[in-house]
Formats: structure tokens, C-alpha cells, sequence
């Protein structure tokens, strides 16, 4: 079976809108989530156009999570909920 | 008589490659072979433009995804910059699928069996995010051991010209984990590789959470813990010994240099503890290496 493409147009980054989105930046990722924006990964910024444009994308998806932040009255230190995983039977064992 | 011919012609030009759609991401053209019967109740098997996925609706996981890693793809992949989105798969049937809200409060990352680093095309990454692609994984082991183990998967298949790699979780034990009451959670995962140039293979083997380590293992050794035998068409001297598996290594992408993983020695912050960690990771490949050429 051959899945369809995902849905087009290409996803957009809104900080904190979504549980779905995630930004490539070089070897960075930026995982968007209602919470949380999860990043990891590592990133050269290489002196040259590559570097340039990689340096611009991540500055656009900062000032767009700083802006996201700022927009809103935050509490000091908020924890994300977590939902303790149930245990079942094991269907392969 | 012609027509014959012609049916004949038609068979040879299909060639094994086209065996069934999506071949070309199979060693052999052959899928691997499900020696725990279990594991094959409730799939269905996925075709993408870089890898392929035997889904099971009962775990709501893969259980494996397929590629065929070469230098070309790897250097292909290293230039995708953009925005993608994790989705639930149109394909399956929906009582099957896992879905975005699964994994939201669930603690757990999110991760990709054929990682969305070995996707060559814009295309192929953005179905790297299908979430029957992706299986509850520990984050710190996520982003840290399993990351330097993918990076040294690519550096493998640069090397070596070409590479088939089979990723896939192991649920082990009578009970599992599952989150929100739907996605089970893998007790281990293991990623194989095999080089059809030299005719070796092995594979990484991975505890599902932090502060961990990981091992190497036959591709017979393997096919007892997951219940899968993940290149079937291989002679069994190759499956019964491991190749020598890159150490896995952290690296930015232009960084030949490289560093450990963080997470691999959390309260080891000291110098002393880092020095004990590596002396006793160097003693143990030599044992390994040792065994090997006993062996």
C-alpha cells in the first residue's frame, strides 16, 4: 500500500500552536508542542552563504518563540503535565 | 507462442528488484522474516519514497522500517533545511493508528525508526514524520546514545558506499508500557545494518531509557531477542557473527572530530568519572575484539 503525501501546503512553525511541526535547521531540530518546544540536535554555522541562512533561520524561529512568550501572562515556572504510562499485556510475548 | 515470449520478456524486465513495490529499500529485495508468528497479526506493510514500514495495529508502532543508505542519499540528506509535521497515516485502517495526542503528554519523544537524517528529498522527509514511522522512545537515549548511533549509521554508509539498515523496537517481558492506553512501548530497540560489499552485518542494540549503554549483536542473536530475521537472504556465517559497528559518536554535521553522547554518564560530570567510563568502554572493546578473533 502506498500512503498518500502528507497534507500540502508545507506546515508552518507557530510556537506553541501545535503538537506536530518540527524545523530542520542543519542537524538542529525544533519540536514544536503546546508546552513545550523541544530542541535538539547539533548545528555548525559555517562562515559562508550556508551558514548565513542557517544563522537566519534560527534566528526567525527564536524571535518567533520569544515573540509567542512575551504575548502571553506567564507563570514563573510552569511544569508540563505528564500522563503516567498504564501497563498492559504484552500481545508479542 | 509470442505472447508467451512477450509475458516471458515482461517476468525478466520486472527483475527482482520489482518482486513487490518497494523492494529497493530490502537487502536482496526480500523483507524480513517474522519467526515470532505474533508479530505479524494486525500489519500492514507501508511503502515511502526512502523506506519502507511493517506497521502492527496492535503495538501502533512499526515493527521494523527498511532502508538502503548510500553515499549519494547520505549527502542528499545533509542539505533538507525545512518545516515538517508529524501526522497520523491516511493508510491505516484508524482504529490502528497512532495519533498526535498519544504522545503529547506521554513523556515520551516521539522517535523515528528511519530517521528523518537519512532522508535524501524534501518529500521523503516529510514522510519520515508519518507516525507509523515512529515508536515512544526515552528522550534523553533519543536525543543523545540513539542520535550518535544514527549519525554513525550515515558515516558507515558513506564509507562504505552502501548500506541496508533494518530499525525496529523489541517489546519484551509478559506486560509493557503503553501510552495514553494505546501505544506500547518498546523495552529495547536495535538498528541493523548490513554492507552487501564486504558481506558483513550487525547490529545496535539499545535499552528504552536513560543512563544506558549499548551492545552489538549477531544478526542470530537478534532474530532471538526480536523475533525477526531482519536480512533472511543472508548465509548464516554472515548472521552469526557481528561486524565491527562504529563506536557511536555525537557529531555536528561538519565535525569529523566528534564527541561522546551526553547521557551516557550522568553523575559523571568529573574528569575521573569520565576517564573511568572510557577505560572501562576501551577494556570492553578490546575483550569484544579479543572474542572476535578467537572466534
Amino acid at each position: 500500500m502506498t500512503p498518500k503525501p502528507p497534507p500540502a501546503p508545507t506546515p508552518m512553525f507557530r510556537p506553541y500552536a501545535d503538537a506536530a511541526a518540527v524545523q530542520t535547521i542543519g542537524g538542529l531540530s525544533l519540536e514544536n508542542g503546546p508546552d513545550v518546544i523541544a530542541v535538539h540536535g547539533s548545528l555548525d554555522l559555517t562562515r559562508d552563504r550556508v551558514g548565513l541562512d542557517r544563522a537566519r533561520a534560527l534566528q526567525a524561529a527564536i524571535t518567533a518563540i520569544v515573540e509567542a512568550l512575551s504575548g502571553s501572562d506567564l507563570p514563573d515556572e510552569a511544569a508540563a503535565p505528564v500522563e503516567k504510562p498504564g501497563t498492559v499485556r504484552n500481545p508479542f510475548a | 507462442m509470442l505472447l508467451i515470449r512477450a509475458l516471458a520478456l515482461l517476468v525478466l524486465l520486472a527483475g527482482p528488484a520489482a518482486a513487490f513495490p518497494c523492494g529497493d529499500h530490502f537487502a536482496d529485495g526480500r523483507r524480513p522474516d517474522l519467526v515470532n508468528p505474533k508479530l505479524a497479526r494486525a500489519t500492514t506493510p507501508l511503502c515511502y519514497d526512502a523506506f519502507a514500514v511493517l506497521y502492527s495495529g496492535l503495538s501502533r508502532t512499526p515493527v521494523y522500517a527498511a532502508e538502503h543508505l548510500t553515499r549519494a542519499s547520505v549527502a542528499a540528506a545533509r542539505t533538507v533545511d525545512r518545516v515538517d509535521a508529524f501526522h497520523d497515516e491516511d493508510a491505516l485502517p484508524e482504529a490502528d493508528r497512532s495519533r498526535l495526542d498519544d504522545y503529547v503528554h506521554s513523556g515520551f519523544d516521539r522517535g523515528h525508526m528511519a530517521p528523518a537524517g537519512d532522508m535524501p528529498t524534501g518529500v521523503a522527509q516529510a514522510q519520515s514524520f508519518t507516525l507509523a514511522n515512529i515508536v515512544p522512545q526515552d528522550r534523553a537515549m533519543n536525543r543523545g546514545l540513539w542520535a550518535a548511533i544514527e549519525e554513525s549509521v550515515r558515516r558507515l554508509a558513506t564509507e562504505r558506499r552502501a548500506l541496508f539498515v533494518v530499525t525496529g523496537p523489541i517489546f519484551g517481558g509478559d506486560s509493557v508500557q503503553a501510552i495514553n492506553g494505546r501505544v506500547l512501548v518498546p523495552t529495547q530497540l536495535f538498528k541493523a545494518v548490513y554492507d552487501p560489499a564486504r558481506g558483513e552485518a550487525g547490529a545496535y542494540l539499545v535499552p528504552n531509557r536513560d543512563d544506558t549503554d549499548w551492545r552489538s549483536v549477531s544478526l542470530t542473536e537478534l532474530r532471538g531477542l526480536a523475533g525477526i530475521d531482519v536480512f533472511p537472504g543472508l548465509p548464516d556465517a554472515v548472521k552469526g557473527r557481528a561486524m565491527t559497528l562504529p563506536e557511536p559518536r555525537t557529531f555536528s554535521r561538519g565535525d569529523e572530530a566528534g564527541a561522546a553522547p551526553r547521557g551516557r554518564h550522568r553523575d559523571g560530570d568529573s574528569f575521573e568519572a569520565w576517564a573511568r567510563d572510557q577505560l572501562h568502554r576501551l577494556a570492553r572493546r578490546l575483550w569484544r575484539d579479543l572474542m572476535r578473533a578467537i572466534f
